[in-house]
């Protein structure tokens, strides 16, 4: 049994991730090795193509390793089968993405009560809390809004608000604000914050902005597949 | 918000889309349904003829003499036989074509149990001269009752001149006949023969039917009742009632290859509008389904969206095609009834388009759901 209030919540141990490109083959990860305490705001920093968004994807579930071992938790993500690994991810992750990915037909509401399609509450129960997770983005007063009718950020605090609503253990956010303006990409980050620090949910973000990586506890940069603590190697 | 819901709003994106491929899958239905009715109409046709009953027609375009019916009924294995002439004529409204069949009474119901008539009409009919009846349907649509006098115009010339028949209405009975039958009236053979002055025609019937003993000898009594005319004038063909339904129907064409084909090409091209809609409609929403599949919808979940929302699709198409085809049929009858004995929408018309509906639902989800149940979620969401 992992020890799994000291050990850290996520542990990657020499994973390595390498695509098919034709024939050629493009090592994206090269050998990493990283602990993510549990409560931890951390950014993740690098050039396009420098494989963030590749661990991102590794450490959600959505994408697998070449070799190396994935922990979150202490369970070895890379040892679910597949059924399993898709109900872990829908309990325990909340994934925020750069282009919301919310559906346009559907209210905030409906878009944040979206994952709890899969749990057995009630649809009085799913509503009750949708509209909490809502009321704690600040949109309480935007439930019946489609998203064509919301701003930017208002838009991406529905996709933070769909994230949180099945209270999960990791927050994974690829650029948040990477398509926001200044401001609302303040208030998101503030947003994240607060959950980091009130709610103290573990976040891992991937950006390219120094701003954004700043609201983080810790900062990492990666560049052509390896993890570093300093920035000189990113250009 | 309820998975159903999930898979309705798919369909508010594209609302001028949704109603064309809905029309669609209407109208595919709405023919089926039409064509089913046709086809209903034939086998009412050929199921009403019973197989142990023998129709024996003239070989050549010559009535035959009323003569022959005693030598047929001596035939061995022939238990009863009647005949007919018949006229065609209008009631009040040259539009309202009424075909009036005089018939051989009481031999009429030994050869054609299947009309069920009650003890006393049959009786006011067995000896009222200008009497008739006629089936519930046909009384339903030409609003008649018993003990109404139906005046028949546009007839043959009667001795006196009159070219306007008289019949009563002694009684209605219930057959086995579908829903929608032709309009035409039993009346006495007798009644219209004797009301004809002198012609080659008097004393002459259009057919004999005789009812044989057994089923398995009616080729051999029909062989050896056209081998008892063959040679006199005019000589006979006898057959099955089946037989010669079959050959009436044949007059129109191969119409249940006709059918089948028409339902194919219809069924196809609608499985191909539907397909190419569902397929676009998913195609569309790759970013969706993969960020659905990223916070937790399985393969087989996602799978079932799209599956729901053929469903809603063909399911919705399908309701109205049938309402629509209904209505058609309802509409066609009175037409429709001049060429099929029958012409109705049947349970067994309804069940089956439900099926076909199911197996539509299924096939033009089938590859767009695979299709989201394989996509590879990180690569999808990084093509957004």
């Amino acid at each position: 049994m992992p020890d799994t209030e000291n050990s850290p919540l996520v542990r990657l141990r020499s994973v390595t991730k390498t695509f098919r490109r034709g024939s050629e083959r493009v090592e994206v990860l090269k050998n990493l090795d990283l602990d993510v305490p549990r409560g931890d705001f951390l950014a993740l920093m690098g050039p396009s193509g420098s494989g963030k968004t590749t661990l991102l994807n590794i450490l959600g579930g959505i994408d697998s390793p070449t070799s190396g071992e994935v922990l979150v938790e202490g369970k070895p993500l890379q040892r679910l089968h597949e059924g399993a690994l898709t109900r872990w991810r829908a309990r325990h992750v909340g994934f925020i993405f750069q282009f919301y990915h919310l559906l346009p037909v559907l209210t905030a509401e409906e878009n944040v009560a979206l994952p709890l399609l899969l749990t057995n509450l009630s649809v009085a129960e799913r509503r009750k809390r949708a509209r909490a997770a809502l009321a704690l983005v600040g949109l309480a007063d935007r439930a019946g809004h489609k998203p064509g009718e919301l701003s930017g950020g208002q838009e991406q605090r529905v996709g933070i608000a769909r994230a949180i609503v099945t209270d999960p253990t990791i927050l994974l956010c690829d650029e948040p604000t990477g398509d926001l303006d200044r401001k609302a990409g303040d208030e998101i980050l503030h947003l994240l914050q607060l959950l980091n620090t009130e709610h103290g949910k573990t976040i891992i973000m991937v950006t390219h902005d120094p701003r954004a990586a700043a609201r983080a506890q810790h900062t990492l940069f990666m560049d052509k597949g390896v993890l570093s603590e300093e920035p000189e190697s990113v250009q | 918000m309820t998975r159903f819901e999930l898979a309705l709003s798919a369909y508010r994106r594209h609302v001028g889309r949704m109603i064309f491929t809905v029309l669609s899958v209407a109208m595919a239905f709405a023919i089926f349904v039409v064509l089913a009715a046709i086809a209903h109409g034939m086998d009412g046709h050929i199921s009403m003829a019973a197989a142990q009953r023998l129709d024996t027609e003239p070989a050549i375009n010559a009535p035959l003499p009323i003569s022959y019916g005693a030598t047929i009924r001596a035939t061995p294995h022939v238990t009863a036989v009647t005949y007919d002439t018949a006229f065609e004529g209008y009631f009040r409204d040259p539009k309202q074509r009424v075909l009036v069949i005089g018939d051989a009474v009481p031999a009429l119901f030994d050869v054609y149990p299947e009309i069920a008539l009650l003890n006393d009409q049959k009786e006011a009919y067995l000896h009222d001269r200008s009497g008739a009846i006629v089936s519930e349907n046909v009384a339903a649509k030409m609003g008649w009752h018993i003990g109404q006098s139906i005046p028949v115009e546009d007839g043959p010339a009667q001795t006196n001149g009159s070219t306007t028949w008289l019949f009563h209405i002694d009684g209605i009975f219930h057959d086995s006949l579908p829903e929608g039958s032709a309009t035409f009236m039993n009346a006495h053979y007798d009644y219209i023969n004797d009301g004809v002055p002198p012609s080659a025609r008097k004393d002459t019937v259009d057919k004999f039917d005789a009812l044989v003993d057994d089923p398995k000898n009616v080729d051999g009594v029909a062989a050896a009742i056209d081998a008892r005319f063959s040679n006199t004038s005019p000589d006979t063909r006898t057959q099955t009632v089946q037989e010669e339904a079959l050959s009436q129907m044949r007059q129109f064409g191969d119409v249940a290859a006709i059918i089948t084909y028409v339902g194919f090409a219809v069924f196809g091209s609608m499985l191909l509008i539907t397909g190419n809609t569902m397929a676009n409609s998913v195609r569309e929403r790759t970013g969706e389904f993969a960020m659905m599949r990223a916070i937790g919808f399985g393969r087989f979940e996602v799978a079932l969206i799209v599956f729901r929302e053929s469903a809603i699709l063909v399911g919705t198409g399908a309701t109205l095609g049938i309402l629509v085809g209904w209505g058609l049929s309802r509409l066609m009858a009175p037409i429709m009834t001049q060429i099929l004995l029958a012409f109705s929408l049947t349970w067994t018309a309804i069940v089956l388009a439900a099926v076909l509906a199911l197996f539509f639902a299924l096939a033009t989800g089938f590859l767009p759901g695979r299709q989201v149940a394989r996509m590879p979620v990180a690569a999808a969401l990084r093509r957004m």
